[in-house]
């Protein structure tokens, strides 16, 4: 009791100190923090600084002086940051913006148009010599996702064959044996692994968006034309900029401005760096709705 | 030029050593040589092979370390067969440009990923692909310059598969071929610079080494140099010469030798001098060196017009003394004169042994010589001569015998009796000569006379000569009767010299001549050998016929006549008794212990002794008890003195003597019918003389015979 007499004492004067420090606030160091899912930090925070150093220019008026770019290995790290309040703005694809955007932890702002896509299918494909026709020959066999957040090489296949009738088996190895009556599948991390996978006979059929099968010089050409396409999806927005609750609404108001007045010709080199971005454009009523009414249930 | 050069010793020591050195040092550098390459070259392919192991255990422990490195970051990818991971990491190992292949295989061995981007050999089983397979346990193997290496890959603690890698290092292995080349060209290079250096080393050491040698040579030589050198000179007369040499050892040995050699040289050149000029027996000076003084004395006496007196002494019966009692005991009396001499002459001032002059030496034999310069008169010399007499005619004792010897003495005056040394020496020869014909122990001033003498003697000696050589000599027989019934029982051999020229030469000439020469020996032979082949021819006609033959007292005591004689009458094998040797007294009595044993020889060869003229010599009559005597034959003088009517007593008793003594008698000389009766009663059986035959040629004496 003795001791805690002082601190009592002392308690008005922190306070006071305290309040005069949040009343200087304007003036005070903010830091506009950008965040993604990566399983390759390196690449993608050089290709994320460039523009959060922008935006952070941007709105600097605002107080934020710094710009971070954040990575997470996952969705939950990514939930867990921005519910801690240390994540501002994302940047994502439709299955991860659907995720924490029906989970209220995120409201996105601008579609991006990523790899110069505002919208991309996903496709199943198989050797052409693998007499594989239609999506039912898959019982039995493997195929490859790209990996567990991926919307055009996870989501939609996986829904894709689910709308099928046909059921899937999660393997961990591609040495695993599969179920005759359900189809194996597997990550392969990335979209080469996919399609050489595919070639090589590792699994029987792969999975990818139709950016990266027709843009030249992203998938080893040989491969490619051994192959032939099983199935195509509809469109689907490609990528959305979000925005979280820890950046207060006007400061959410000024970055979406921000990077909707982002000019495809003046800031063509700045966008390109930014994962091959054409342009940011405003989200559309459907393409809102599209992550408010992805079905995100049946997913492990 | 090169003779030249190899004359000195010094010099082919010198050359004998730079052959030897050169040889040696020349087969160390051929060694040498061959060694310094061998170590190169072993010395390279060592290192060589030592870098080419190191470099190779050091690329091998990179390749594992690149491979363990790569395995480590492939286990994951692999696990996951995460192609593009596993491609991206091989691609940047492939970046090494030596590396040949890096394929990674799965757990059962087929090829997973070779790196490149579309894999086309997906699915290759390992063995095809790599030289190492997984079961041998190996993980890497060299092929050539390839390294492979099989690394197993693990994941999660379980085998994944294998990461195989091929690194071709054939250009570091080739780099360090031409690192070795470069060494070794390097080190040859650096091996040929030494050895070249060692060639200069060891051809400047050899150098100075030879050159060294030659001066010590020559220094060592020099004395020997200086020694031959001396020898040189010492031959070509230089006598101021030491052969010492300042040095030790055996230079100093040889020098030490040849001083040692020359003052014994000397000593030898002074004793040949001494030879030369000194007479060895007396040590007088000799005839040689008494010329040459005596020819500078007589130059000096013209010059100051001064006399010289010769006087030349010979002794008397000397050759006797050697005759008789042996040459030894000669030397030493002629060694005994010509001490009293030389004493003499010093007790008169006469001889000076210091001095430069002869004035006394032996001119030979037992012949003389002294000189009296700056004479005044002659009584000086005859004075002188009388005293060299008296002193010589001192008996000499000489091992334990006495001698008696006299002398006789020529005296001749410069320049009277000749101008010149030979001639006054010659003549001064003549007058010794002519005292001794005078009956010796006498001296006798020269005279023109006297060369007539000489000169009538040298030309019986001559005519003699000739007579024998050219038979000019004849016996002729005096028959010897038995007065009783006149018979004649034997002859006395006389010689007789009928000179085609002159004629008829008288006995009384020549005999004596002989007898005082050498020709008594051959004469007396040639008579023995005559007589002896005229005996037989006598006795074939009367057996007991008996020849006698003189023989003088100077032959009596000659060896070889003695000799002779017993010869002859054993080769001719003459009967005992027919030859007999008449001797006189005198020359008995003189030697009479040699003269017993010659008589008793040749009597026992057979031969009779007589005496001859008996009764004129030695009064005693002992001699004839000691002698070995046949007979007697009386002289012719008792003979002639005989009276018919007297008593003559003394030749009575001779006869009586004789007769008691059992000897023959024969009376010589008889001349008359007379003397042949008188003596015939007194009792003399033989008888021999003018009275009854004269001599007569061997051819009347057979006559005589026969009839």
């Amino acid at each position: 009791m003795i001791a805690r007499a002082p601190l009592k004492i002392q308690a008005p004067r922190i306070l006071c100190l305290l309040l005069s420090l949040l009343l200087s606030a304007p003036a005070t160091a903010k830091t506009l923090v950008l965040a993604q899912i990566s399983d390759r930090p390196k690449k993608d925070f050089r290709q994320l600084r460039p523009m959060a150093e922008h935006m952070q220019r941007q709105i600097k008026h605002l107080g934020y002086d710094r710009a971070e770019v954040k990575l997470f290995p996952d969705l939950t790290a990514l939930k867990a940051a921005i519910q801690d309040g240390q994540v501002h703005w994302i940047s994502e694809t439709a299955l991860t913006s659907a995720r924490l955007v029906q989970a209220g932890l995120a409201s996105p702002v601008a579609l991006k148009w990523k790899r110069g896509q505002s919208e991309y299918h996903s496709l199943i494909f198989v050797r052409r010599d693998s007499g594989i026709d239609t999506l039912s020959d898959l019982k039995g066999r493997r195929i490859a996702f790209e990996h567990l957040d991926s919307f055009s090489s996870y989501y939609l296949p996986a829904i894709a064959l689910r709308q099928a009738g046909l059921e899937l088996q999660a393997l961990e190895h591609p040495g695993d044996p599969v179920d005759p009556e359900r189809i194996g599948y597997l990550f392969s991390r990335n979209e080469r692994n996919n399609l050489l996978w595919v070639e090589k006979g590792i699994t029987s059929a792969g999975s990818l968006n139709d950016g990266d099968w027709t843009y030249p010089g992203r998938l080893p050409d040989a491969p490619k034309r051994n192959m032939k396409i099983l199935y195509r999806s509809k469109p689907y927005p490609r990528a959305y900029e979000l925005v979280t609750p820890a950046l207060p609404a006007d400061d959410q108001d000024a970055l979406r401005n921000a990077l909707l007045s982002l000019d495809p010709e003046q800031h063509a080199s700045l966008l390109s760096r930014y994962e091959e971005t054409e342009r940011l454009t405003p989200i559309t009523p459907e393409q809102r709705t599209l992550l408010l009414e992805l079905d995100l249930e049946w997913l492990p | 030029m090169i003779n030249r050069i190899l004359a000195s010793l010094a010099h082919r020591v010198t050359l004998g050593f730079t052959l030897l050195a050169s040889v040696l040092v020349g087969s160390l550098l051929l060694t040498l040589h061959l060694s310094l390459d061998r170590f190169t070259a072993d010395t390279i392919e060592m290192g060589k092979e030592q870098l080419g192991l190191a470099l190779r255990a050091q690329l091998q422990q990179d390749a594992q370390l690149l491979s363990r490195t790569l395995s480590s970051q492939l286990d994951i990818p692999l696990y996951q067969l995460d192609l593009s991971e596993i491609e991206k990491q091989l691609s940047l190992v492939h970046q090494h440009r030596s590396l040949q292949y890096a394929y990674l295989f799965g757990r059962e061995g087929q090829l997973v990923h070779d790196g490149s981007s579309t894999v086309p050999e997906f699915g290759v089983p390992l063995s095809q692909l790599s030289p190492i397979s997984p079961g041998e346990g190996l993980r890497l193997q060299w092929e050539g310059s390839t390294l492979h290496l099989l690394e197993p890959v693990t994941a999660a603690g379980r085998r994944a598969g294998y990461l195989a890698l091929g690194v071709d290092f054939s250009d570091a292995l080739q780099a360090l071929d031409e690192h070795g080349q470069q060494m070794k060209a390097q080190a040859e290079a650096t091996s040929g610079t030494t050895f070249k250096e060692l060639l200069l080393l060891a051809l400047l050491l050899l150098s100075s080494t030879i050159w060294l040698m030659y001066l010590f040579c020559r220094h060592q030589f020099a004395p020997l140099q200086s020694l031959a050198e001396k020898s040189i000179r010492y031959g070509e007369g230089d006598r101021n010469i030491s052969f010492e040499v300042a040095k030790t050892g055996e230079l100093n040995q040889l020098g030490r030798a040849l001083d040692q050699m020359r003052v014994r040289l000397e000593q030898s050149h002074h004793q040949t001098t001494q030879l030369a000029y000194l007479d060895n027996l007396t040590q007088l000076p000799n005839r040689h060196w008494f010329q040459q003084s005596l020819e500078r004395l007589l130059e000096y006496s013209r010059q100051h017009q001064q006399r010289l007196g010769v006087l030349f002494i010979d002794l008397d019966h000397f050759k006797e003394v050697n005759d008789t009692a042996g040459h030894d005991m000669g030397d030493l009396l002629l060694f005994e004169a010509a001490a009293r001499l030389r004493h003499l002459l010093m007790e008169m001032e006469l001889y000076d042994p210091e001095g430069e002059d002869v004035l006394l030496a032996r001119l030979g034999g037992d012949e003389f010589v002294t000189l009296y310069p700056n004479l005044q008169s002659a009584d000086q010399l005859s004075d002188l001569a009388t005293r060299i007499a008296n002193t010589l005619d001192e008996p000499f004792l000489i091992d334990g015998r006495y001698f008696n010897i006299s002398s006789s003495i020529g005296l001749t005056v410069y320049p009277d009796d000749g101008s010149n040394s030979s001639e006054i020496l010659k003549n001064a020869d003549i007058a010794m000569y002519a005292a001794k014909q005078s009956g010796r122990n006498q001296y006798s001033f020269f005279s023109m006379q006297m060369n007539q003498q000489l000169q009538e003697r040298i030309e019986v000696i001559q005519g003699v000569r000739t007579a024998l050589e050219q038979g000019h000599f004849r016996l002729e027989y005096q028959p010897v009767l038995d007065l009783n019934d006149g018979t004649p029982r034997g002859a006395e051999a006389l010689l007789r010299w009928h000179d085609p020229e002159r004629g008829m030469i008288p006995p009384g000439l020549f005999i004596p001549i002989i007898e005082d020469s050498d020709l008594i020996e051959p004469v007396t032979e040639w008579v023995a050998r005559q007589a002896v082949h005229d005996l037989k021819e006598l006795q074939a006609l009367q057996p007991s016929f008996v020849v006698s033959i003189n023989v003088s007292g100077a032959a009596l005591h000659q060896e070889s006549t003695r000799d002779f004689l017993t010869e002859l009458s054993r080769t001719e094998n003459l009967p005992r008794h027919g030859l007999s040797i008449e001797l006189t007294e005198t020359s008995m009595i003189r030697h009479l212990d040699d003269c017993r044993q010659t008589l008793k020889q040749w009597k026992e060869a057979g031969m009779n002794i007589w005496i001859d003229d008996f009764g004129t010599g030695y009064s005693s009559l002992s001699y004839l008890h000691q002698l070995p005597i046949n007979g007697l034959k009386i002289d012719r003088s008792f003979i002639r003195e005989l009276d018919p009517d007297g008593s003559n007593s003394l030749i009575a008793t001779i006869l009586t003597l004789a007769e008691s003594m059992n000897l023959h008698v024969v009376a010589e000389g008889i001349e008359t019918e007379t003397q042949r009766e008188c003596i015939r009663r007194l009792g003399a059986r033989f008888g021999q003389g003018f009275g009854l035959h004269r001599p007569m040629p061997l051819e009347a004496l057979k006559k005589l015979l026969e009839h």
